[in-house]
């Protein structure tokens, strides 16, 4: 990868139990089938051999327990974000505002902030799905465009 | 017969205002130094700033201390840091210069003494065959040669700030002051430090600065645009709407038999431009962007 192209990989949270009591919306936990997805998306990056070098994830207990099942080497240099947290399109423009434009980051998120940004940057005309534990592999240049490289979803 | 009508109103309305074979060129652009700078941001990657190496131009002397600014820039001749870069900006969804290979630009009457002491310059800049109103801020640059000229032209009640500007420590103030700006001239200087390719004849043109003749002045100038004005839509969650524009002129005076000369093909006014500079008002009016 060169510096007039860089790459974004936008993921959302596996999927999460419902809040029980009045437990906060922040505190909710991954449920059995979004422990596994987490699980086995982990599986495939390890696969595919995709490294990040710039981790960056809502501090939510789902969002950072996504990551620690999918990429627990990155638990420890993650950067969580306050802002990430239910970020919406434009609040995730913003934050990319404050990243390093260099190598591959990845940003570990909510929707529907996730899905509707990436059909902003790519242009598509209306944003694809982007399910619970769904990942997003864009590329973006420095000529202001953007283009889907892969997807993955459980 | 009502095209020829107006034409005629046009005509007469611009008189005034436009410089015409018998309006004086004052001061030539070098186009060996000179170069126009642009910037636009980019989401995630910041500023990505291009190079417009290939521009002529003339300011034309209206009297009394007034002139008149005409710019021509090829957007073919564009260089910036990667070809990619490259391909985008002069691609159909930028400057498109397969199509429109200029980018014009014409002033109202301003006092001379702006392009030393700096100030503002309205004027009309065309794109993509789009007139719009512009300002641009020149910035202060002291110079003698330009001093000697506002003597030379000036009413006895005007040009007080550019004599100040450059008489404030005398005559080796002034030198020094082409001195600064012959050492400055050799990157781009109004976005700062550009990393693009050096232009094939910046070898000739270093040294051409090097050698600054005491006739020249560098004027520094910014501006901005918005592209979506100019029918530039590509791109827009990732590419910002502000395109700035930088000017890096030499100008250079001009004796009276270059003048006569260079009067002869120097018309380079469009109808567009021209109702602009007559009315700057009615550019925006009269050519409503596409929505």
């Amino acid at each position: 990868m060169n510096s007039d192209m860089h790459e974004l990989v936008l993921l959302r949270h596996a999927e999460a139990r419902a809040p029980h009591g009045k437990q906060d919306d922040f505190d909710r936990v991954l449920s059995a089938r979004g422990q596994a997805d987490a699980e086995r998306l982990g599986a495939w990056l390890k696969q595919q051999n995709l490294r990040f070098d710039q981790v960056y994830a809502s501090p939510s207990v789902r969002t950072r327990s996504t990551l620690a099942s999918a990429l627990p080497d990155h638990v420890l240099d993650a950067h969580l974000l306050p802002q990430l947290y239910l970020a919406d399109r434009e609040a995730l423009q913003a934050l990319l505002e404050q990243i390093p434009p260099r190598g591959r980051a990845l940003l570990v998120g909510h929707n529907p902030g996730m899905e509707q940004f990436a059909g902003a940057l790519c242009g598509w005309p209306a944003p694809r799905a982007l399910p619970t534990c769904g990942l997003l592999r864009l590329r973006l240049e420095a000529a202001g465009k953007a283009s889907l490289i892969e997807s993955w979803q459980p | 017969m009502k095209p020829l009508r107006g034409w005629l109103l046009l005509v007469l309305c611009c008189g005034v205002a436009l410089p015409t074979s018998s309006a004086a060129t004052l001061l030539q652009v070098d186009a060996a130094r000179s170069h126009v700078e642009f910037g636009v941001h980019v989401l995630w990657f910041g500023k990505v700033i291009g190079v417009l190496d290939k521009l002529s131009g003339r300011v034309h002397a209206l009297g009394a201390g007034r002139v008149q600014v005409d710019l021509r820039v090829d957007t073919r001749a564009l260089r910036m840091q990667s070809r990619d870069y490259q391909r985008f900006a002069s691609g159909p969804e930028f400057f498109d210069s397969a199509q429109y290979p200029r980018i014009d630009f014409r002033s109202a009457p301003f006092a001379l003494a702006t392009l030393a002491s700096g100030g503002t310059v309205d004027g009309a800049v065309t794109l993509r065959g789009i007139t719009r109103n512009v300002v641009f801020t020149v910035l202060p640059q002291p110079c003698a040669a330009l001093a000697a000229l506002q003597d030379a032209d000036a009413p006895a009640d005007s040009g007080g700030s550019m004599r100040a500007a450059t008489s404030a420590s005398g005559a080796a103030a002034a030198t020094s002051a082409l001195a600064a700006n012959a050492a400055m001239a050799v990157a781009p200087a109004v976005f700062g430090s550009i990393v693009v390719p050096a232009a094939a004849t910046s070898t000739a043109a270093d040294a051409a600065v090097a050698a600054v003749p005491r006739d020249s002045c560098r004027v520094l100038a910014r501006g901005n645009i918005r592209r979506s004005d100019f029918g530039m839509r590509g791109h827009r969650f990732t590419v910002a709407d502000r395109i700035e524009l930088g000017l890096v002129l030499w100008l250079r005076r001009v004796d009276a038999a270059h003048d006569a000369a260079s009067a002869r093909g120097a018309s380079v006014l469009s109808p567009a431009a021209a109702a602009s500079v007559a009315n700057p008002a009615a550019v925006s009016s009269s050519t409503p962007p596409p929505r």
